[in-house]
């Protein structure tokens, strides 16, 4: 009687656990989704507080701060500026994790990989290189960039 | 967090403890959750509920510096 209920009790934890490592892998996603979205917010304040006198108030294509020109924001690249670029590939970023947080919610572990979420990656690399390239000095906000494509989970 | 031996020592106990009806499946359920710890499915969505919050409020931010929606 003992055995027949250790082998229904082993077989409920395996079980259990088997669910439960299918939501793990879920929870690691969002997580990491969460954390990445939470450091490219870090960036963009970063990036906006060098643009802008008064980043609260202010928005739009040009830089109001001095130290805009120093840091390289007003370089023109491709007919604009570093910082319209670098806003453009925010704004990608931002609606591909959007695209990614919505594929999360649907995904289930068995499932393929929502492509969204490797968009997403892509983004933040091209990001991340325009950065380093044209903003070379800039280190805090490469570094937020770079934790932003770091916590991602890709199984 | 449980530890191995303590789960083992669990496990032997387990049998006697369900006939004497001192644990249930509930508390089954929560022995495995403090082995395998995780969030329910309504947490999680929750959570990528506000990612697209931000996420939202944090694009419109970026299109005005780009230049949509001026």
């Amino acid at each position: 009687m003992f055995s027949k209920i250790k082998f229904f009790i082993v077989i409920l934890i395996i079980s259990s656990a088997c669910a439960t490592t299918g939501l793990k892998l879920k929870q690691n996603a969002i997580l990491g989704l969460q954390v990445s979205e939470t450091s490219l917010e870090g960036a963009q304040n970063i990036e906006r507080a060098l643009c802008f006198n008064n980043p609260l108030q202010e928005s739009g294509t040009n830089c109001t701060n001095q130290i805009a020109g120093l840091v390289g924001l007003n370089k023109i690249i491709n007919d604009t500026t570093v910082h319209v670029q670098i806003s453009r590939l925010l704004s990608r970023a931002f609606d591909a994790q959007i695209k990614a947080g919505t594929a999360l919610i649907a995904w289930r572990s068995s499932d393929p990989y929502p492509t969204s979420v490797n968009d997403y990656l892509k983004i933040i690399s091209e990001l991340f290189d325009l950065v380093r390239q044209y903003l070379p000095d800039q280190l805090t906000l490469q570094l937020k960039i770079e934790s932003a494509k770091e916590a991602i989970v890709i199984r | 967090m449980i530890t191995i031996p303590q789960l083992l020592i669990l496990m032997q106990a387990l049998p006697a403890l369900i006939n004497a009806g001192i644990m249930v499946k509930d508390q089954i359920s929560s022995v495995i959750k403090m082995f395998f710890p995780t969030m329910t499915e309504d947490e999680l969505n929750a959570i990528v509920g506000i990612i697209i919050i931000n996420a939202e409020s944090r694009k419109i931010i970026a299109d005005r510096d780009s230049g949509v929606n001026n």
